[in-house]
């Protein structure tokens, strides 16, 4: 009932918006929707299990990720409501933003809750589609070229990984159907072959949509083009939902005795991946595009916890949950800078403490999140992942883990200083932050402060859920 | 006469490895379009009349008819008669394309011996289908080939699905087309504001967006 109210609002809600043509509607149905996903989550992890028709499932496996939808969402409304406000957007456009994100949610929702490998692909695919005006919402040159990259790259990467379920199809003849549980459950009778030999293209594929390297083209552009209320969502959780499908498969991997192969998958990607950010963020001229690669970065650890298992497992999905966060409210901040400042240029930009102390307050919080810096969650993820590769006797990849992590908190830290010291331009200084501009970011941050002090034991138990 | 139509599938693919007129990758769309739908009705005694009448509807109206006649409408309203200046030369499009057609049979033997339950023939032409669209997306320059190429793929990923013999459940079914339509949709949409924004819908002009590491 629940899961069917969720899939069906957003469906219903977006057509009367044509005709009413009101903006404050089309805000309340926003508004309506984020609380009514937050609603559906508080009542899954109240009463457990919900199922709709076989094929949508809300249960322990999946409720941190509609949790961070849920969580990110009621973040990126207010956002987008100054958003709206500030770049002063026609009727039409402020009905196709609505309209973009209802269905975004949607598809990211759908995905989540489905039960089968099929469906996620389409959901997975509509997440694209929803999201395309977004990336194109400014209208610029550079926001065309973005949005074609973006849509063509992640189709041809979503082709690859339809390519891969199919071979997972034929790994399944006979046995069962792409359900994830009987999937599981079946995966030692599940042809070998057919099943590794689908890995390398679900990686890919889905890979390229969860904006790991070498697949993360797309990415930078994406991020730094679209508002910067959608760049939130995008980073903090379009690349988590991909993650999902992902990890799902792998899963069954695990579950057929092929781990170690899956893993290796894995670890290359995230290391790749860790590799890029390091490089690309040290030269980054853009703090937009700097955040974009730093989702690459995060996503590549994600990566090399998952692959190397044990007490990793944990930690990668409690840097997912930190990360989500962390990059939601350096995004939504990022948009604030960028109105105050009318440029993204890392170089056009001090003073940030001088010009506005709580937007300079939440970069440089949210910049200590980020970065891993104690006591905020990511510094646990990070250290539980460096522990376990020690644990794993693996020192040659703990010392390349190390590096890459320490080069990218230098380019980060050499950004965010350099923006946050100085002194301000005087236009910068002009207007007051309105609590909306800061309120949910900062809750964010708090959220985040609160799980890296003392990570409450039901929010231990949905993180351990994930991986169970 | 399966064999012959899954070769001929094939044939179109190589004949455009060959060729730079859009006028031609647009008939090789639809005659593949039409092979896939004569394939769906050799396997009419197997499906049920339900999923023979998506699969019948997919593949006649959508991939003959729908998909060729919008890429159609672009090509004349951009005026781009053809792939000028590829990143590789003719000649080794030729050579290229005709090793990986070759190859596609190697596949099929190699197939053959791993698992007899899948149409072999059909796999290694599918197979080959997928490289040579890849190849084509990755070095021609105009956007619209890009569609073309990604277009074919998604004709190859149909032969293949055939060749397995792998049925997804009709609501899948259903969202697949529903995304790939709207997807072809969107990249017309885009290409069309490209073709306004740039004098030629080249991949060489979008490079605004680079980073120096």
């Amino acid at each position: 009932m629940i899961i069917a109210m969720l899939l069906l609002f957003p469906l219903l809600a977006a057509v009367p918006l044509f005709t009413l043509r009101s903006r404050r509607a089309e805000r309340s149905v926003l508004l309506i929707h984020a609380l009514l996903t937050a609603g559906a989550v508080i009542y899954w992890w109240l009463t457990g299990t919900e199922d709709l028709i076989g094929y949508f499932r809300a249960d322990r496996a999946n409720l941190l990720f509609l949790a961070l939808i849920a969580g990110v969402y009621c973040a990126v409304v207010p956002a987008s409501y100054r958003y709206l406000e500030r770049e002063k957007v026609s009727e039409l456009w402020h009905r196709i933003y609505v309209v973009s994100m209802l269905l975004f949610v949607f598809s990211m929702t759908g995905a989540i809750l489905s039960t089968n490998l099929g469906l996620f692909w389409v959901f997975i695919e509509a997440t694209t589609l929803a999201s395309a005006p977004f990336i194109y919402f400014e209208r610029r040159q550079s926001s065309l070229e973005a949005t074609w990259k973006y849509v063509f790259i992640c189709s041809v990467g979503i082709a690859i990984a339809f390519i891969g379920i199919l071979f997972l199809a034929l790994a399944a003849k006979g046995v069962c159907d792409l359900f994830y549980d009987d999937l599981i459950r079946n995966a030692p009778s599940l042809g070998r072959f057919w099943l590794l030999f689908s890995f390398p293209f679900i990686v890919v594929g889905l890979g390229t949509k969860a904006g790991v390297a070498p697949m993360h083209s797309w990415l930078p552009d994406a991020h730094s083009e679209a508002p910067s209320p959608v760049s939130a969502f995008l980073s903090g959780m379009l690349l988590n939902t991909a993650f999902y499908g992902l990890y799902r498969v792998f899963q069954v991997l695990e579950a057929a005795g092929l781990r170690h192969e899956a893993a290796l998958f894995f670890l290359i990607c995230g290391f790749a991946s860790l590799l890029i950010g390091a490089v690309y963020i040290s030269g980054a001229t853009n703090y937009k595009r700097l955040l974009a690669y730093s989702s690459i970065e995060n996503m590549g650890i994600i990566f090399i916890g998952v692959a190397l298992g044990g007490a990793a497992l944990f930690a990668a999905f409690l840097h997912l949950t930190a990360h989500a966060f962390a990059k939601s409210s350096l995004f939504i901040t990022a948009g604030n800078i960028a109105h105050r400042f009318g440029t993204k240029e890392i170089a056009g930009v001090s003073g940030l403490r001088e010009a506005d102390r709580s937007t300079g307050a939440l970069w440089g919080l949210g910049f200590a999140a980020i970065a891993g810096l104690p006591p905020f969650p990511i510094f646990i993820s990070e250290f539980l992942i460096a522990r376990e590769l020690v644990t794993q006797g693996r020192f040659g990849l703990l010392a390349a883990f190390l590096i890459l992590v320490t080069l990218v908190l230098y380019g980060m830290a050499r950004a965010a200083f350099r923006m946050y010291l100085g002194a301000a331009p005087a236009a910068a200084k002009a207007g007051r932050s309105r609590p909306i501009d800061w309120l949910p970011q900062a809750l964010l941050l708090i959220l985040l402060l609160l799980l890296g002090v003392a990570l409450p034991e039901p929010l231990r138990l949905i993180i351990a859920a994930v991986g169970s | 006469m399966s064999q012959f139509l899954t070769i001929l599938f094939g044939v179109g693919i190589l004949y455009l490895a060959l060729t730079s007129r859009m006028r031609t990758y647009i008939q090789v769309i639809a005659l593949q379009g039409f092979i896939l739908f004569l394939l769906i009705v050799r396997d009419i005694g197997h499906i049920d009349w339900f999923t023979f009448f998506f699969l019948a509807f997919e593949t006649l109206a959508f991939k003959t008819i729908i998909v060729p006649a919008m890429l159609w409408r672009v090509v004349t309203r951009t005026h781009v008669a053809r792939e000028a200046d590829p990143h590789i030369p003719q000649f080794g499009s030729i050579v290229i394309g005709t090793v990986v057609f070759l190859s596609g049979f190697a596949v099929t033997d190699w197939v053959s011996r791993i698992d007899p339950s899948v149409d072999a023939l059909a796999f290694g032409i599918a197979v080959s289908t997928l490289i040579i669209a890849f190849f084509i997306i990755l070095t021609r320059k105009k956007l619209i080939t890009q569609v073309m190429g990604y277009m074919l793929m998604q004709n190859a990923v149909s032969l293949l699905m055939s060749s397995m013999a792998i049925e997804l459940p009709l609501l899948v079914n259903l969202g697949v087309l529903l995304d790939i339509f709207t997807l072809l949709f969107l990249f017309l949409l885009f290409l069309g504001k490209l073709h306004s924004t740039y004098e030629e819908t080249s991949r060489e002009k979008l490079t605004s967006l680079r980073d120096q590491p």
